[in-house]
């Protein structure tokens, strides 16, 4: 509502009329409202009624025949709300989430790991340390690690060793200085 | 009537008992809806039936009021069913049913409106300047003096209002009966429409002395203003 529609008539505006006659008033304003009720006010206010009545009984009457007990019988026959989730399921969607997340965690960091450095160890010698090449590869949960020991280049001093996981033990760690020959 | 006109508050319960006084937000409409939503919300479709029951003539009403036409309404309550059906998860379930309901029927009438019959809907008061031109004319004192027990018989009234409804943007339409018929508050019809209670109020205002005038003109020609 604007003020320049909103002339003030005998000190009531519409606008505040308006908010009196829809209960819109805090009660201290509506009881001062109230006090300054006059003739031109009440017969505003009885015109407002007036209006409201005649738009019940009209709606009422034009509401009173529809039925949409076909519409309402075919919706509670049909599938529950597409969006509704069992409360079993509602528990289960976000474990699966995380779960899945940690996986695809987990296998980001075996396929994108540095190149390690494997301490090796001979019984009866010294420990020394050597660059070696790893790679692991994982096929259906069995884990496989490729070791390539020496430089590589002279076939004396350099090795090959995959080294398989049989059991559910997981691949050796980057840092382990474990002794594998 | 006495000054202080009884007003439905929400849930609205006019359609079922014209002029009922209800008790802000915790009457036991409002706490049954709950329970029916959170029962529905878990898959049971029996509950969800009756929330639909429940309110099947009010949404009718709104849609009605906004397209004026009964199978249009039809059409579109059905759908707006159905929409609820589907949408229900997203439903907060602290929020009013019954303004959620409305919300899904005002915005299909709305594209009801401008889709199938190409009618320019306008609910921002930025972009319906008509509105809020400065109308030195307010609320009119003056009364149609119909007698109340027999409006309803009263054909050539009835014909009346139904012109006077149409003369009314699809917009005004919608918060007159939100209002008068229904008796949701400002902030709650706001709520539905998607506006501010300021543009709630000025379009109440606006469809008011628009339905005034127009029925004074029809009844009374010659001397009738505005």
């Amino acid at each position: 509502m604007t003020q320049d529609s909103n002339p003030k008539k005998n000190g009531i505006s519409d606008e505040e009329l308006q908010r009196y006659f829809d209960e819109a008033l805090p009660p201290s304003e509506r009881a001062e409202v109230e006090a300054r009720l006059d003739d031109d006010a009440r017969l505003r206010l009885e015109a407002l009624g007036e209006l409201r009545s005649l738009l019940r009984e009209r709606v009422a009457a034009d509401a009173s025949t529809v039925d949409f007990s076909a519409t309402i019988d075919a919706i509670a026959k049909a599938e529950g709300p597409r969006g509704a989730t069992p409360p079993r399921r509602r528990l289960l969607l976000p474990l699966t989430a995380v779960g899945g997340l940690f996986a695809a965690a987990m296998a980001l960091f075996v396929l994108w790991r540095p190149v390690s450095t494997v301490a090796v160890s001979t019984p009866g010698s010294e420990v020394q340390s050597n660059a070696a090449e790893v790679e692991t590869l994982e096929v259906q949960g069995a884990v496989a690690s490729i070791f390539t020991l020496g430089d590589g280049t002279d076939p004396a001093t350099s090795a090959t060793v995959i080294w398989a996981d049989d059991d559910d033990e997981p691949a050796a760690d980057d840092h382990d200085n474990e002794e594998k020959e | 009537m006495g000054a202080a006109q009884p007003t439905t508050k929400s849930p609205p319960g006019a359609l079922s008992a014209p002029g009922t006084v209800m008790t802000e937000g915790g009457s036991k409409e409002a706490v049954e809806d709950r329970a029916l939503v959170a029962r529905a919300k878990g898959g049971d479709r029996a509950a969800f039936a009756t929330l639909l029951r429940r309110y099947e003539r009010r949404v009718y009403s709104v849609a009605n009021a906004m397209l004026r036409n009964p199978d249009d309404a039809k059409d579109v309550c059905q759908e707006a069913f159905w929409k609820a059906h589907n949408a229900l998860a997203s439903f907060d379930g602290d929020a009013q049913f019954f303004t959620w309901m409305y919300r899904i029927t005002v915005n299909l009438s709305i594209d009801y409106l401008r889709k199938r019959r190409g009618e320019k809907v306008e609910f921002d008061d930025a972009r319906a300047p008509s509105e809020n031109a400065a109308d030195p004319t307010g609320i009119s004192p003056r009364r149609l003096g119909f007698d109340p027990g027999r409006a309803l018989e009263d054909r050539e009234l009835g014909a009346q209002l139904e012109r006077a409804l149409s003369a009314l943007t699809p917009a005004h339409r919608a918060v007159l009966v939100l209002r008068e018929v229904e008796g949701l508050s400002y902030q709650e019809m706001a709520d539905v429409v998607g506006c501010s209670i300021g543009t709630i109020m000025s379009r109440l205002f606006h469809a008011r002395k628009k339905m005034q005038a127009s029925l004074l003109a029809e009844r009374d020609p010659e001397g009738s203003g505005p």
